[in-house]
């Protein structure tokens, strides 16, 4: 539900950093994004889409990948791959896990002109 | 000439610092602040009325309301609290750390010992933002359902306190109150379960002494 929010950092984060290298025009960005984000793949796309109109962004490809997550137990030390809702370890059914990976929104490359 | 740039850069990155930054000034000042979560009509903004009548005469304690539009709980709690300020977000979903941390250069705010932070009514964003908090509160009423910790676990995963709210609807409503904590303490086991009625009372001595407890060890650190 937050896409709108997050797209708007990613323009400010992309246009900073391509206008310190006197890029004109961003054609291609990479995205990664954590399966547990809360971030949908489709509504990030439509504000990649919308709100990137007038930017440096305008026109770009977007590619919007989502990576998995991972859990750690706090009790037995084990890497999982969590399972909502309850996320518990599988190897000793305990809750104390923590979500290691897989709530990130990242930016991984982009390609300008 | 193309070329590509690899920025490996998370977005929420520059929110993250701005979440530090709010942790570090309130540290200083041994200011506690809770961010509290909840639906919207889970009933924050009267626990919060109820729990400003009694704390007010007690600490100096400031709110900062998070809603879509208008400033009708910042009208409501106005008259329990030293300072309430309200966010309108236009739309946006959730609170985040940068505009706490405009509110946190007030004087007025860095005085006080609590700073209440109602989030705007959602069980699903404001989640994933830190705002620098100490303490995140997540509200579930009993006429929301007991589906709730199952359908949006990470709310309750990622907070310390979770209010049962509305307790006194409870013969009224399909809400397995014994289930719903066994859920809660399978998805964090550490989390302080307070179920509370503040119509009929029931609980809400509890949830005032721990919050208590919570203030004064935060005036404590900034003294040892």
């Amino acid at each position: 539900m937050h896409e709108l929010a997050l797209v708007s950092s990613l323009i400010e984060a992309v246009t900073e950093d391509a206008e310190r290298r006197g890029l004109k025009k961003v054609t291609y960005l990479s995205l990664s994004v954590g399966e547990l984000s809360g971030a949908g793949v489709d509504s990030l796309d439509f504000a990649l889409r919308h709100l990137t109109s007038g930017t440096i962004l305008e026109g770009a490809d977007f590619n919007v990948k989502v990576a998995s997550s991972l859990c750690e137990c706090k009790k037995c030390q084990q890497i999982f791959k969590p399972l909502p809702p309850f996320f518990l370890c599988p190897f000793c059914r305990s809750g104390q896990t923590v979500i290691t990976a897989g709530r990130q929104v990242y930016i991984e490359f982009y390609e300008g002109e | 000439m193309a070329m590509r740039i690899y920025l490996s850069k998370d977005l929420r990155e520059a929110s993250r610092l701005c979440a530090d930054d709010n942790r570090k000034t309130l540290a200083e000042q041994g200011v506690l602040m809770i961010n509290l979560m909840g639906s919207p009509g889970s009933g924050k903004t009267t626990l919060l009325e109820h729990t400003m009548r009694k704390l007010s005469g007690l600490y100096r304690i400031a709110v900062i309301e998070g809603d879509l539009y208008t400033a009708k709980d910042a009208e409501r709690l106005s008259p329990w609290c030293k300072q309430v300020t309200q966010i309108n977000t236009e739309g946006g979903c959730h609170l985040e750390a940068g505009s706490i941390g405009y509110l946190l250069k007030e004087e007025a705010l860095l005085d006080s010992e609590l700073v209440v932070i109602e989030n705007v009514g959602n069980l699903i964003c404001p989640a994933e933002f830190d705002l620098g908090e100490d303490i995140r509160v997540t509200q579930l009423s009993v006429t929301e359902g007991d589906d709730k910790p199952a359908k949006y676990p990470l709310v309750f995963k990622d907070a310390d306190c979770v209010l049962i709210t509305k307790l006194d609807l409870l013969p009224y409503c399909n809400f397995n109150l014994e289930r719903v904590i066994q859920e809660l303490q399978i998805i964090n086991q550490e989390l302080v379960i307070i179920p509370v009625s503040v119509y009929n009372g029931e609980g809400f001595d509890t949830w005032i002494n721990w919050l208590v407890k919570q203030i004064e060890a935060k005036k404590k650190s900034v003294l040892s």
